[in-house]
């Protein structure tokens, strides 16, 4: 009993000392008081609670904060005036075509939880400067927001690019690629992939040099730069890689297509699409920069009796030729298609006994200069391959030489989208030659690769 | 540590304890009170770790908040000298307001001087009370690693600050120390006339005014009555000042400086003997810099010929005193002239036909050698043939040449040059001074022999 007292006393005594130790107060200091941050929100602030922190819960860090980027490098925060551009274009090119093919909530579920912004670029001691960064799915630093120019496609494609990649990242951290995509390019990742070249990365199934270097940035490469190149190009820099490069590459296109499809079911093909819809209100693409090998569209394709509204001059060129055809030689002609080569355009006919039994091609080469101002000028190539297709040609030359002929002299190359509205920039896409003369008489076709 | 010992002791002792139990009991008892002691003291001393009984966060928010407060409070604002690490100065006029929004012009461009520019700034405490300018502003201009923006070094800029720390404060004045990369920020209250001068833009012509009068001329010159004219030098690109002086020997002193609204205010003083030089005003009426040292007013002045000596500069600023090919020339004596004539005839006459044209003076400090090349034609064929010295140089400009073995084309025309060489150039001891041309104001080097002041001649300074 004794000592039952004893050590209840002693316990009760410890406990005594401690309460009273405990007494003297809270060890927590508020440290939040040190950081004189409870600052009255400005207009940019505002803009970014209604437009990022409210809907997704996204903060965007505009003020500096040397903890926030590489410490010891020198780093100039954003011109506060640069910021609502800057986030307006990361709304529209990357979350809004998100929403339009994922769903309305789909950048609420998955996002990164903060955007860091920086003025200018981080340099590094290599030479090299960082425009942006992400760590772990969750913060993406945004570099020189100051030279950030809204109406510059070239600015807004940089910018974009940075978050579609690090997106990928974050939504492979929600879920996997699938693993044996790394087995696509097995050999091909290396460590100094800055040292290699684009077209080595190409011969060997990289979409860019970065994406040797691991290959969940091959995935995120793969994806982003899909999303930002848009289809055409895309496959117009497929279509001019070397043949297991492109193997390759088509088969990567596949898993990040399926991978979107199996894990979020997204229409990949659809969401590429929506971004490039988005760019194409800062800048619509121009048809003639989109033409040509490993550049965009090869071929223009063209069915005069069925197509609505080509031109009337070029359809009474047309008609009066496969009448003649018809009337002489028994020939019905069908179609035409012109295939860009560079300096060459082949135009490849096709035309069918008048019973449709037997169908045939003749082809002719032309060359299209272009100069500065966009105007084609086209003519009859001097010299003409000598295979069957061109000497069929002879055959029928004679009866369709207006037609041929129309398409000698100096043409402005557009899309026709202001006559027959449609999408530009996208397979599929309508293109016309205007004869810089008369802008009334044109052909027009589906572009196509 | 000792209670402990004792109450091992006495547990492990269990004799004591059968025996012993009261004496015990007062042993704990006594153990007790150690032990207690012990604990209240431990709790005691939390409390006498405290400064003036507040806690350090307390007293973190307590400087934040003076010193945001004393920012707020300026009722003019504040004038602000920002020195960078890279060693350039630059000025400011800023305005804080409660809402941390600061408004500024700055000294960097015409710009700057009259756009006023808001931007966001706010108080934090990390290791000391910090001031952050967090969004771009005129002060982020200096340090941007763009050099494209504003000059300096890539990746770095001039080496500048955009968070500084709070150093100390002496009066009205703010020191402030760059938390990067140690730049020095100044801020001081400014007065309601300084308030109005910069609101009204006062600073742009006050900066062309100052540049007006220390682009005019590169032969500005302080001198303080003993003398020695001190050449004063402006960088504007750079933003240094700088003095040079030859007093047996060349001295210098610089310092970054930064404009203000009534001239030039410098980061250190530039010292000259016993006299320091912290700013200088610009003087409307006469359109010149001038400074004040302990009361006494000094005019900066302007100099047709340089300030330094020309045996300070040669061989450093000018590699070189080119002699044309002349019968005479200004700044020729008679006795240059009829001695070159000499050479000249003896080497048209001799076995190679030469025709002398100009010489070349070239001096090289480090090797302390210079270079008497002759350039010589044959035809219309150039050659050169240079004569080498030694040289050593007294602290007041007195040239001793020692001749060197002449080699190659030089060796053929030692005889036909001796006149020039041998028995003056490689036997007299000269001095050099500037001479200017009276026909053109074109400035020239002049050599005279001491032994032979009839002996003088001039070329022009490369």
């Amino acid at each position: 009993m004794k000592k039952i007292y004893k050590n209840g006393f002693v316990a009760l005594f410890a406990i005594a000392m401690l309460a009273s130790c405990k007494k003297e107060g809270t060890l927590n200091a508020n440290l939040d008081i040190i950081d004189k941050s409870v600052i009255k929100k400005t207009a940019v602030d505002d803009w970014l609670d209604q437009n990022y922190l409210n809907p997704y819960n996204i903060e965007v860090k505009y003020k500096f904060d040397r903890f926030e980027l590489a410490l010891g490098k020198n780093v100039t925060p954003p011109v506060e005036e640069q910021v609502i551009p800057a986030m307006e274009m990361v709304r529209d090119v990357w979350i809004k075509p998100f929403e339009a093919i994922g769903g309305a909530t789909f950048i609420k579920r998955i996002s990164p939880k903060q955007f860091v912004l920086a003025g200018s670029a981080e340099f590094n001691d290599d030479g090299t400067i960082t425009l942006g960064t992400a760590e772990a799915g969750r913060k993406i630093v945004l570099y020189v927001i100051n030279n950030f120019d809204p109406e510059n496609l070239g600015s807004v494609k940089q910018m974009i690019q940075v978050i579609q990649h690090e997106y990928t990242h974050i939504l492979n951290q929600t879920v996997d690629y699938q693993t044996d995509y790394q087995t696509i390019s097995r050999g091909g990742y290396v460590a100094n992939w800055t040292q290699e070249s684009l077209a080595d990365a190409r011969a060997a199934g990289f979409i860019t040099q970065y994406a040797r270097s691991a290959p969940g940035e091959d995935f995120a490469e793969m994806s982003s730069n899909m999303l930002m190149m848009g289809r055409v190009v895309f496959d117009a820099q497929v279509i001019s890689s070397p043949t297991d490069g492109q193997t390759k590459l088509r088969k990567k296109e596949q898993y990040v297509v399926d991978y979107f499809k199996s894990a979020f079911n997204i229409d990949f093909y659809a969401l590429q699409t929506e971004v490039q819809n988005a760019l194409n209100k800062i800048s619509a693409p121009n048809l003639l920069s989109m033409i040509g090998p490993g550049v965009g569209y090869t071929t223009l394709y063209s069915r005069p009796a069925t197509d609505p509204k080509q031109s009337a001059d070029f359809l009474g060129t047309w008609n009066t030729a496969n009448a003649t055809l018809r009337a002489n030689q028994g020939y019905n002609l069908n179609d035409v298609r012109l295939n860009f080569k560079g300096n060459i355009v082949t135009a490849t006919y096709t035309f069918s006994t008048l019973s449709g039994a037997n169908t045939y091609t003749a082809e002719t080469d032309y060359s299209m200069m272009l100069n500065s101002e966009g105007i084609a000028t086209i003519t009859v190539a001097a010299t003409q391959p000598a295979t069957v297709t061109y000497s069929n040609m002879g055959v029928i030359r004679n009866s369709i030489a207006n037609l041929n002929n129309y398409f000698v002299g100096k043409f402005k190359i557009d899309w026709i989208n202001q006559l027959i509205p449609g999408p530009i920039g996208v397979k599929g896409s309508l293109g016309a030659f205007y004869k810089q003369t008369n802008p009334n008489s044109y052909f027009y076709g589906t572009l196509g690769q | 540590m000792l209670s402990t010992n004792r109450q091992i002791r006495i547990h492990t002792s269990t004799e004591h304890w059968a025996n012993n139990l009261k004496n015990n009991k007062m042993k704990r008892f006594l153990i007790y009170i150690v032990f207690s002691f012990v604990l209240f003291s431990g709790c005691k001393k939390d409390d006498d770790q405290l400064i003036d009984g507040k806690k350090p966060e307390e007293r973190i928010i307590e400087a934040l908040t003076k010193y945001q407060d004393q920012l707020i409070a300026s009722p003019y604002g504040w004038k602000a000298y920002l020195y960078t690490a890279g060693g350039s100065g630059f000025s400011f006029y800023l305005t804080f307001d409660k809402d941390n929004r600061v408004k500024m012009v700055g000294d960097l461009s015409p710009e700057t001087t009259t756009d006023l520019f808001e931007s966001s700034y706010k108080l934090k405490a990390s290791q000391a009370p910090a001031l952050l300018f967090d969004t771009y502003s005129y002060l982020h201009i200096i340090a941007d690693p763009d050099n494209a923006v504003f000059g300096g070094v890539p990746a770095w800029g001039y080496y500048s600050d955009f968070e500084f720390d709070f150093d100390k404060q002496s009066g009205d004045t703010l020191k402030l120390d760059g938390k990067l990369l140690g730049s020095k920020l100044l801020l001081i209250k400014a007065t309601q006339p300084e308030q109005s001068a910069y609101t009204n833009g006062d600073l742009l012509p006050s900066i062309l005014n100052t540049l007006a009068f220390t682009e005019s001329s590169e032969n500005l010159y302080l001198t303080f009555g003993d003398g020695i004219k001190i050449q004063t030098g402006f960088n504007v690109s750079s933003k240094v000042a700088s003095m040079s002086w030859d007093d047996k020997g060349t001295f210098t002193s610089s310092s970054p400086f930064a404009f203000t609204l009534t001239g030039i205010v410098l980061q250190n003083p530039l010292i000259y003997k016993d006299k320091q030089i912290t700013d200088f005003t610009y003087d409307a009426t006469k359109k010149l810099l001038y400074t004040t040292v302990g009361g006494t007013r000094f005019d900066v002045l302007v100099s047709s010929t340089p300030i330094l000596p020309l045996h300070s500069l040669i061989g450093l600023n000018y590699s070189a005193i080119v002699v044309p090919n002349a019968t005479s020339y200004p700044g020729w004596s008679a006795d240059f002239v009829n001695r070159r004539a000499a050479a000249q005839a003896a080497m048209l006459a001799g076995p190679y036909r030469l025709r002398f044209d100009q010489i070349a003076i070239t001096f090289n400090t480090s090797t302390q050698s210079m270079n008497f090349t002759v350039d010589i034609y044959q035809g219309t064929s150039r050659f050169t043939a240079p004569f080498p010295y030694t040289y050593t140089k007294t602290v007041d400009g007195v040239y001793k040449f020692t001749a060197g073995a002449p080699t190659g084309n030089a060796a053929l025309i030692i005889a036909d040059m001796a006149p020039l060489t041998t028995q003056r150039i490689n036997a007299d001891r000269f001095v050099l001074d500037y001479f200017v041309n009276p026909n053109n104001g074109e400035l020239l080097g002049q050599f005279k022999s001491v032994e032979h002041p009839e002996f003088t001649f001039t070329g022009s300074l490369r």
